[in-house]
């Protein structure tokens, strides 16, 4: 990749809304995304990431440049991760899944996707649906017929609460 | 995951409709989110809305907890996803497992849904059940468990037989953890141990007794060993490690002259806590134990407990010299005599923190003998000392360290809540007028936060 002298060792990435930033390749290859267009020649001039807006690749930035510096220690970068992650709404959190989706981070796909789990295993239908997006598209007839057929797993819950 | 050209469109109406964003993510997205709930709660998501009614069946995680037999097999039926990344059983709640043991089937039912896992190519597989104190320790796992191809994580929580006779064949195994699970004889964890020819990740908790644990491997980089935690351990009467690569050691047992370790020449860190058991042999336990500390002389950070371990005798420790050269971090809980020979063999120590065990028969802290040693010369940065209770040796051993530490930093001595605030003042007068040797040193002095006493035994 960076074998060839003169190849620059920091990319330039913009966001959706046309955010430019530094970064240094050695944290950005991070995104197999990224990765794949340093070894394939694209990242000579702008990277352009079309699915990721300033917001979010600032974050996403902080979190490349933050566990790229931590040595080989498994649970340092958990700890790092969690962290990074404590402060994080759940509009921010959908965010950086959708990034870490299109840029193809796997370490931060994993931890993003676990926190939103967490979150969403302590709410009802009606929090993690308006949060989603999810139009409730079943006839009531429907509904029923669905939570009939699991009802084991609506045992104790109340599914009314807007919490 | 490609994204389609609808995705693109929303993104770009995105800052005017925030909410909608999760929504357009691909199917593949939302069922690795659901791999991370437990099995009962991604198939509830189902009744959000048509497009969720299904996704749970693609999910490749199968985590149940305290699930009934029903219900685990309603799932097993009902996906769709071909293989299984993750499978945990786990039963933990008494309610919940008086509802399982209707039946004598029980253990064919485990085995059925192992088979299942394994023949799904499972990686990540875990068994846990709180009922250890029952007969269902004692069930049967299947033996295709033992010659699982895919298998990179198993662990084993109170429950199943390791099994003597049986070929064992993991060849992707890192990591094993087997927490109270029983053998059926003690060559069963030998031979367990020999099927694993990449295993990293080692951790055995030992209920009931053995006789002869043999914990041998060439691969494993961190190894744990807790034979002492709380409530339920089991003993080794003979104890054998031999694990070359082991880069981190975590031990907590009785000790006794028959605990043997081969070389550990890439150990970096250590964790020791040592017990006592009635009947020793004095001065045979003093030796065998140095002998033991010898092999950990690669170390880089040591955090050594003996504190309910019975002392050393005196003749076998002077006559210890084994330098530990790599040593930076050290955490002593054990009587003062130890200090003084640490200080003398660890030219290298950068970060010191002693409590001191009193014993009433060995107080008296005798300085290391001749010159300063090399650590305090050049090394010591920073000595915490969280148990000083202002008795008239531990005066020494401050004067003492203070005095000759030349590059120390800071010192940190913490005293117990229960000390009168005349007793405060009398022990900080004191140290105030100790000459010190590092000009740059600062000492922190207060009372010890509860917790620093409150040591979970």
């Amino acid at each position: 990749m960076a074998a060839e002298t003169g190849t620059p060792t920091t990319l330039t990435l913009k966001s959706n809304d046309d955010e430019l930033f530094s970064v240094a390749e050695s944290a950005a290859i991070l995104s197999v995304t990224i990765r794949n267009m340093v070894e394939d020649g694209c990242a000579g001039g702008v990277i352009p990431l079309d699915n990721v807006d300033g917001k979010t690749l600032a974050s996403v930035i902080t979190y490349m440049n933050g566990i790229s510096a931590i040595p080989a220690d498994e649970e340092k970068k958990k700890s790092y991760r969690d962290k990074f992650l404590s402060d994080k709404d759940f509009e921010t959190l959908a965010d950086m899944v959708l990034a870490a989706n299109y840029l193809n981070m796997s370490c931060l796909m994993d931890a993003v996707s676990a926190k939103i789990a967490q979150v969403m295993e302590k709410k009802s239908v009606g929090w993690v649906r308006r949060k989603f997006g999810i139009e409730n598209d079943y006839t009531p007839e429907e509904e029923a017929a669905v939570k009939e057929e699991h009802k084991w797993t609506f045992e104790g819950v109340e599914t009314d609460d807007d919490n | 995951m490609a994204i389609t050209e609808r995705d693109r469109r929303s993104r770009q109406k995105q800052n005017t409709v925030p909410i909608d964003r999760l929504s357009d993510l691909p199917d593949s997205v939302l069922t690795h989110i659901l791999s991370f709930l437990p099995t009962k709660f991604s198939v509830r998501t189902s009744i959000l809305g048509q497009r969720w009614r299904f996704l749970w069946a693609y999910v490749p995680n199968l985590i149940f907890r305290n699930d009934s037999q029903k219900s685990i097999n309603r799932v097993l039926l009902l996906r769709k996803m071909q293989k299984v990344n993750t499978f945990c059983l786990s039963d933990d709640d008494d309610r919940y497992r008086y509802i399982n043991r209707e039946n004598g089937a029980q253990c064919k039912k485990y085995q059925i849904w192992i088979t299942f896992a394994v023949e799904r190519n499972v990686q990540i597989l875990h068994l846990c059940y709180s009922s250890w104190r029952d007969e269902d320790v004692l069930l049967g796992l299947p033996g295709c468990l033992f010659t699982c191809k895919t298998l990179v994580h198993l662990k084993l929580e109170s429950c199943g037989v390791i099994p003597v006779r049986v070929a064992v064949c993991f060849p992707r195994l890192k990591k094993l953890h087997l927490l109270y699970v029983q053998y059926e004889a003690d060559d069963a964890l030998p031979n367990l141990l020999s099927g694993c020819p990449v295993l990293e990740d080692l951790l055995i908790c030992l209920y009931p007794d053995m006789v002869y644990c043999n914990v041998s491997s060439t691969t494993v980089k961190s190894l744990v060993l807790d034979f002492i935690s709380v409530g339920c351990g089991g003993r080794a009467d003979r104890l054998d490690i031999n694990t070359p690569s082991v880069e981190y050691l975590q031990m907590s047992d009785y000790f006794t002259e028959h605990i043997k370790c081969g070389v550990l020449t890439s150990l970096t860190q250590a964790y020791i806590n040592f017990d006592s058991q009635p009947d020793y042999h004095h001065h045979l336990h003093s030796r065998s134990l140095l002998d033991f500390f010898d092999t950990l002389c690669n170390v880089e950070r040591l955090n050594l407990d003996f504190s309910y371990c019975p002392e050393i005798i005196n003749s076998v420790l002077s006559a210890w010299t084994t330098s530990f050269r790599n040593l930076t971090e050290l955490e002593l809980r054990c009587d003062c005599r130890l200090l003084s020979k640490f200080l003398e063999n660890a030219d290298n120590l950068e970060i010191l923190c002693f409590t001191e065990e009193p014993r009433e028969e060995i107080k008296s802290w005798k300085e290391p003998p001749q010159q300063v040693p090399a650590c305090l010369l050049s090394r010591l940065r920073i000595v915490k000392l969280p148990n000083i209770r202002g008795e008239k040796h531990e005066f020494k051993i401050i004067k003492y360290l203070l005095r000759n530490a030349q590059v120390l930093e800071r010192m940190e001595i913490s005293y117990p809540r229960s000390l009168s605030s005349n007793e405060e003042n009398n022990m900080l007068k004191k140290i105030s007028l100790f000459q010190r040797g590092s000009r740059a040193c600062k000492v922190a002095f207060g009372a010890a936060s509860p917790l620093v006493f409150c040591k979970v035994r």
